[in-house]
C-alpha cells in the first residue's frame, strides 16, 4: 500500500516540478507576454513593463516571500509549540493576542510605519510580510498540537518517553498535516501580499501593477498579476507536495523495514 | 513487591487519597476498585510518577519511587490506559517497539519480541505487524495495548481499566485471555476497575476503596463472604454468592462425561456397562468424540435403533468449556433448563461434564 503511495506521490512531485520549470521559461520568454498582451491591449504602446524583466522581478519576488516566510516559520512553529507546553501555557493568550493584531494592521501601514527605521526596499517589506504571515503558522501550530489527544500523550508520557521524545515520536508527527496547513496557507497570501512591497522600492511582481496603476496601463497590472497568481499555485502545490512527503515518509519506515 | 505506605495526595483543599498503604506481593494481581472518585486511578499514576504523591512512600521492590527519574522508572512499569493510546501514525510493530527503542535495544531483538508478543496475544505477526492502528477492531487494539505494555518484559504492569471501552462479550474474552497470559508470566499487576465481576475473575487481592480510603484489602473469597463495613456489603452486593461462582474455573470442576458412542462396535456392551452402573442419562458422540446429542437409557429397553431416542442438542447452545466459569456454566444451565453440561474443548469433542449438585456443593463451601 504504502509502495502505490509512493509510486503516487513520485509522479506528483515530477508534474509539480514541470509546471514550475514551464512557468519560469514562460517568465523567461517575453516575447509570449508582447504577443498576448499586445492582443489583449492593442491600443496601448508598451504592453511588458519596460524597467525589469519578469524574471528580475520574478526573482525579487520570490527573495521576499522566501525570506519573509522562512523567518515566520522557525519563529513561529516554536513560539506555537512553546505556548502549548505546560510550562508556556501561560503565555498562549498573549502570543494568540500578538499574533492577531500582526495580521489585523494593514501590510501597507506597517511598511509605512517600517521605513523611518528601516528605510526603504528589501527589510521593511520582510519585516511587514513577516508579520503578516506569522499568524496562521502560530494558530495551526498551537491547534494542531492542541489536537494530540490527550491520552496519546499520556500513553506515550507512562511508556516513559520524554517531554521531548513525546514531542517529536508522538505530538509533531499527528500534528504535522494542521501544522503544514497552517504554512502552506501562510505563504500563499505572503505570494500576494509582497505585491505591496513595490510601494517602497523592493521590487517584485508588484512592481509593474504599480507601475500600470499609476500610468493607467492595464497591460502593466496584468502581467504583474498573471505571473504573481501563477507563482502563488506553484507554491501551494510545493507545499501540498511536500506536507504529503512528510506524512507518507512517516508512514512508510515500518514497511520499509 | 510494591508498598504504599501512608500515601496522601491533594490537589489544594481536596484530597483525593487519604493515607493509603496496602502492599502487593509479586506475581499477584492486585485489583483496585471502588466508585467512581474514589482515588483507583489517582493510586496506580502515584506508583508510575504521572502524579506525585503530597505525603507518604511508595516503594517497588524495596525501592522508593521517587529515587529515580520519572522517565526511566515508567519504562520499567507496564501502563495500559482505558483508551489504549495506541499511536495512530505507527505501525502495531513500531507501537510495540516504543519502549525497546527507547530503552536502545538492537533491530534484531526487538523484531524478535514483537514477533513473541504478538504470538502470545493471539494475533499473527505475518498479518497484524504491519498494520496501523486504525485498521484493527476494538478487542485487537487492546491486546496489542497489552502487548505494547510487555514489550520490555516489565516485572510491573500499571492497568488502568483497560478493558473498560470494550463491550462486554470481548471483554469477557479478554479477560480469559489476559488471565491466560498471567499464568505464564507471573508478572505484579495493579489493575483498575468499577467493575465487580472483573475484580472477582482476575485477582488475587482486591483493595476496594472509597472517598480515597481504603475499606478493605482482602482475597475476593473473603471480600464476599466477610465484607468488613456496611458500606463493602452494600458494595458486593446480595448476589455474592453468586458473584463468588466466576472465582471458580469449569476447568478445575469438570468431572470425567458419562458418555457412549453410537457408532461404536461395542455398544452394546457399553450400554449395559452404563446400566449397571446406574446412570440414566448419556451424552452421545461421534466417533472421533465430538458431541452430538444425549440419550436417556430407559428409553433404549429393547432393539429398537438408538439413532430415534437420541435428544440431539448444538454444543454452540449447550455445552460450555473449561475457561468458563462456574457461574456462565451455571447461566448456561438455567437458560438452557438442563441439570448437567456437557464440557467440550474447541474442536466440540466431549471432555467432560459439570453438574447443577456441582455447583451447589461450590456455594455451600
Amino acid at each position: 500500500m504504502a509502495n502505490r503511495k509512493n509510486r503516487k506521490l513520485l509522479w506528483s512531485w515530477i508534474a509539480t516540478a514541470a509546471a514550475a520549470v514551464l512557468f519560469g521559461a514562460l517568465a523567461a520568454d517575453m516575447g509570449i507576454w508582447d504577443t498576448v498582451l499586445r492582443f489583449l491591449f492593442p491600443n496601448t504602446d508598451q504592453v511588458v513593463y519596460p524597467r525589469a524583466s519578469l524574471t528580475t522581478l520574478l526573482g525579487e519576488h520570490l527573495g521576499l516571500v522566501i525570506v519573509s516566510s522562512l523567518i515566520a516559520i522557525t519563529i513561529g512553529v516554536p513560539l506555537g509549540t512553546a505556548v502549548t507546553r505546560p510550562w508556556g501555557r501561560a503565555f498562549l493568550d498573549v502570543v494568540d493576542d500578538l499574533t492577531s493584531l500582526g495580521q489585523t494592521i494593514p501590510p501597507v501601514a506597517v511598511l509605512a510605519l517600517a521605513v523611518p527605521l528601516l528605510g526603504f526596499g528589501f527589510e521593511p517589506t520582510v519585516v511587514a510580510l513577516f508579520l503578516y504571515s506569522i499568524l496562521p503558522i502560530v494558530r495551526n501550530t498551537i491547534s494542531g498540537l492542541d489536537g494530540v489527544s490527550r491520552d496519546l500523550v499520556e500513553a506515550a508520557r507512562g511508556m516513559g518517553m520524554t517531554a521531548t521524545q513525546c514531542l517529536f515520536k508522538v505530538e509533531f508527527p499527528l500534528a504535522i498535516r494542521v501544522i503544514m496547513a497552517g504554512i502552506r496557507i501562510s505563504v500563499v497570501i505572503n505570494v500576494g501580499t509582497a505585491t505591496a512591497g513595490a510601494v517602497i522600492g523592493a521590487g517584485g511582481l508588484g512592481a509593474p501593477i504599480i507601475a500600470g496603476l499609476v500610468r493607467q496601463n492595464p497591460s502593466f497590472v496584468l502581467e504583474g498579476a498573471i505571473a504573481g497568481g501563477l507563482l502563488a499555485i506553484i507554491a501551494d502545490q510545493i507545499l501540498a507536495r511536500t506536507e504529503a512527503s512528510l506524512t507518507v515518509g512517516m508512514d512508510s519506515q515500518q514497511s520499509a523495514r | 513487591m510494591i508498598e504504599l505506605k501512608n500515601v496522601t495526595k491533594k490537589y489544594g483543599d481536596f484530597t483525593a487519597i487519604n493515607d493509603i498503604s496496602f502492599t502487593v506481593e509479586n506475581g499477584e494481581v492486585c485489583v483496585l476498585i471502588g466508585p467512581s472518585g474514589c482515588g483507583k486511578s489517582t493510586t496506580i499514576k502515584l506508583i508510575n510518577r504521572m502524579l506525585e504523591p503530597t505525603k507518604g512512600e511508595i516503594l517497588v521492590d524495596g525501592r522508593e519511587v521517587r529515587g529515580e527519574r520519572p522517565d526511566v522508572l515508567r519504562r520499567k512499569i507496564g501502563y495500559v490506559i482505558q483508551n489504549i493510546g495506541l499511536f495512530p501514525h505507527m505501525t502495531v510493530a513500531e507501537n510495540i517497539a516504543v519502549v525497546p527503542k527507547l530503552l536502545g535495544w538492537e533491530r534484531a531483538k526487538i523484531g524478535e519480541r514483537t514477533n513473541v508478543l504478538l504470538d502470545l496475544i493471539g494475533l499473527d505477526p505475518q498479518l497484524y505487524a504491519s498494520k496501523y492502528p486504525r485498521e484493527l477492531s476494538g478487542g485487537e487494539a487492546q491486546r496489542i495495548g497489552v502487548a505494547r505494555a510487555l514489550a520490555a518484559d516489565p516485572p510491573l504492569l500499571l492497568m488502568d481499566e483497560p478493558f473498560g471501552a470494550v463491550d462486554p462479550l470481548n471483554r469477557q474474552v479478554l479477560q480469559a485471555e489476559f488471565l491466560k497470559i498471567q499464568r505464564k508470566l507471573h508478572k505484579t499487576v495493579i489493575f483498575v476497575t468499577h467493575d465487580l465481576d472483573e475484580a472477582i475473575r482476575l485477582a488475587d487481592q482486591i483493595v476496594l476503596l472509597d472517598k480515597g480510603r481504603v475499606l478493605q484489602d482482602d482475597s475476593p473469597e473473603n471480600l464476599l463472604s466477610r465484607p468488613a463495613t456496611k458500606f463493602v456489603r452494600n458494595f458486593v452486593g446480595t448476589d455474592r454468592a453468586l458473584k463468588r461462582l466466576s472465582r471458580f474455573s469449569v476447568g478445575d470442576h469438570v468431572r470425567p462425561p458419562v458418555s457412549i458412542s453410537l457408532e461404536s462396535d461395542d455398544f452394546k456392551r457399553h450400554l449395559d456397562a452404563l446400566k449397571t452402573e446406574g446412570a440414566r442419562f448419556a451424552w452421545v458422540t461421534a466417533n472421533d468424540g465430538t458431541l452430538s446429542g444425549w440419550i436417556d437409557l430407559h428409553d433404549l429397553g429393547g432393539d429398537e435403533d438408538p439413532n430415534s431416542v437420541i435428544t440431539e442438542i448444538d454444543p454452540a447452545d449447550t455445552a460450555i468449556k473449561t475457561s468458563f466459569s462456574m457461574k456462565e456454566a451455571l447461566s448456561r444451565m438455567l437458560g438452557q433448563g438442563i441439570k448437567a453440561a456437557p464440557v467440550v474443548d474447541g474442536a466440540n469433542r466431549l471432555i467432560g461434564e459439570i453438574s447443577l449438585s456441582d455447583i451447589e456443593r461450590l456455594t455451600e463451601e
